[in-house]
């Protein structure tokens, strides 16, 4: 399985029930219908929402209800139309198996990363990661207020940018494994470029919505040298998987790159391929100018690979209609 | 942490050591040449590596690779910036990445023969990752992922291809040089398009580790490997292959591929490869 973060193992362990067997689908708009791209209910009228766990370390498949503490979040992404809106947003893809979008209370614990599940073609967003993004963006907001961001942010852009950029991440995993795509680099930069890239597609509104959103994320995250400890601390973990986590060398050993590299990756990608949009980055000191120097070359690697290995399987007279609708609420636009 | 190998063959460094330079193949399509460095620090290093002909061996070892023009590969001082390829080439191995690599085995071997063991699989580790960025460009291979982490991952798995000595030799050079580096990433040192030593370290040896795991099994039981990642180094290797069967192997002449595998890249061991 691919996952956005870091996690714990994640072994291939294979799914029943309900998932494949044939989905029951929540209602998207027809204009915006693909049958390769399907929002799966649990339950009829959950609209994909899953009032469960759905987790694929538990053999057994024993799903529990959705802790209390998350069914704000769960209320907020429903009324928000969230898979909804994506899976319309995707319609222009043609895909050889049905994509599969659902999001659920995911191992029930506190924090679950989204993923893409690759033996079930399946994207599962998991309710604990976005329940922090609003005390995310309480700090990012708290961090404005002292003069502390780069290029300023509302919660609603945050969290709006936020679901969206994890959204299209796991749909970069998608992409690579349904299009069966040759990746040379490390797959989790190749799922943030997707996302960075596709972001960039639909004029420079939702271009910085999403880029802010992607960024902001991984600014406000932590990278292996701030989380290293002594094996002295009280706190020292006795698991050896997670003792690597802060142990300063072992913490390189994720296939995933520290949140530092991701968001510079981010704001590069962004800036190299629409410098006017985004030269508030380089001007406020965010993005270092010996990294902005070549950010233009390495939009058009990105370009190059996207039209050479994803673009022959877009529908360009569906893309038209997608890219001439409004994705994003006005508040999710604003700049503050 | 300790050193990931007990004992290592001396192998590629005898043959390079032993090595006369070598006419121009007539098959190869990779030129070289040795550019002579202006600083005097740097003349030793030119002059040892031009006097064993390393670049004539990698042209022996690239030679099945057929590419649609000709890719140059040259050694040279690059001054502070150290651009391993431009488009457009040519392919530059650069002699300060080669004399720090020097010092820096110094600093932690006194062994002059395994000194020199790592000095030349960082070479052969520094040529493959160059090389790999100039061979991207020439096929126009699609990129995702950093590309500095694709040149990388194709260095590993070049490595992993031509035997087990060739790869013990290039593995275990590459992870001692990525673990002795004392260089510390913090906040905007990780704006680089490089990627942080010990990152790279985990990189390569997941490759190899998937290439070979009954092999390397005690990287993994020894924890030097996290079990976290290792479980996940087989579809890594599997997809870096993939890429490389679909993007380049067609430009891979079978039957020279055959000889270079069959020659005999490593000799009898003639000293301890301890690292004391």
């Amino acid at each position: 399985m691919k996952s956005i973060l870091r996690a714990s193992l994640l072994p291939a362990v294979l799914l029943g029930s309900a998932v494949a067997a044939a989905p029951a689908a929540a209602q998207v708009s027809p204009n915006f219908a693909n049958s390769k791209i399907v929002v799966v209910e649990q339950d009829a009228g959950d609209h994909g929402y899953w009032t469960t766990t759905f987790d694929t370390f538990d053999p057994d498949n024993k799903r529990k209800p959705i802790a209390e503490e998350r069914k704000e979040i769960r209320q907020q992404m429903m009324e928000r139309r969230v898979l909804e809106e994506y899976a319309e947003f995707l319609s222009p893809l043609r895909l050889p198996h049905t994509l599969k979008l659902f999001a659920s209370d995911c191992g029930g614990k506190n924090w679950d990363s989204p993923y893409y599940n690759p033996e079930i073609h399946a994207i599962n967003m998991c309710y604990s990661f976005f329940a922090a993004s609003n005390k995310d963006a309480d700090y990012l907001l708290d961090l404005q207020a002292k003069g502390k961001l780069w290029t300023p942010v509302s919660r609603e852009q945050y969290v709006a940018g936020l679901f969206t950029s994890v959204l299209m991440h796991e749909t970069g995993h998608a992409l690579f494994d349904q299009l069966d795509i040759p990746v040379f680099g490390r797959e989790e930069d190749g799922a943030d470029e997707v996302a960075a890239f596709l972001a960039l597609q639909f004029g420079k509104e939702t271009a910085r919505t999403i880029i802010k959103g992607f960024a902001y994320m991984w600014a406000i995250s932590g990278d292996p040298r701030t989380q290293a400890m002594d094996v002295t601390d009280p706190k020292y973990p006795t698991d050896p998987d997670q003792q690597c986590w802060v142990d300063p060398f072992c913490a390189f050993s994720d296939e995933h790159g520290t949140s530092s590299q991701r968001l510079y990756n981010t704001l590069c990608i962004a800036y190299g391929g629409d410098p006017a949009t985004f030269q508030d980055f380089v001007d406020s000191g965010w993005l270092p100018p010996e990294r902005a120097k070549n950010c233009a070359k390495e939009y058009q690697q990105i370009k190059f690979a996207f039209e050479k290995t994803i673009l022959p399987f877009i529908d360009q007279e569906q893309m038209a209609k997608v890219r001439e609708r409004q994705w994003f609420q006005p508040a999710e636009l604003e700049e503050k | 942490m300790k050193s990931v190998f007990c004992s290592m063959s001396l192998a590629f460094a005898a043959l390079l050591a032993a090595s006369v330079p070598q006419p121009a193949l007539a098959q190869s399509q990779i030129e070289i040449s040795y550019d002579e460095p202006s600083s005097a620090e740097l003349r030793p290093i030119y002059e040892q590596l031009r006097a064993q002909g390393v670049l004539q061996q990698l042209q022996l070892f690239m030679e099945p690779l057929r590419l649609p023009k000709p890719l140059k590969v040259r050694m040279a001082e690059c001054g502070p910036t150290l651009e391993p390829y431009t488009p457009g080439g040519p392919v530059t191995i650069c002699y300060e990445v080669l004399a720090q690599v020097a010092k820096l085995v110094q600093q932690h071997s006194r062994d002059p023969a395994y000194q020199q063991l790592l000095i030349y699989g960082a070479f052969i580790q520094t040529a493959l990752h160059n090389m790999a960025l100039g061979i991207f460009d020439v096929l126009g291979v699609p990129i995702w992922g950093r590309e500095y982490d694709a040149a990388d991952r194709l260095a590993a798995l070049i490595m992993t291809q031509f035997g087990e000595d060739i790869m013990a030799t290039t593995v275990e050079s590459t992870t001692q040089i990525f673990q002795w580096s004392d260089k510390t990433w913090t906040g905007r040192d990780f704006a680089s398009t490089a990627s942080p030593e010990a990152q790279r370290f985990y990189n390569y040896l997941c490759i190899a580790y998937a290439a070979s795991p009954y092999d390397y099994d005690y990287l993994v039981r020894g924890g030097t490997l996290p079990k976290e990642r290792a479980q996940r180094c087989g579809d890594e290797y599997l997809q870096i292959k993939k890429a490389f069967d679909l993007r380049i192997m067609p430009y891979v002449d079978p039957d020279l591929l055959v000889k270079a595998r069959a020659r005999h890249w490593s000799v009898t061991p003639s000293q301890s490869g301890s690292n004391g």
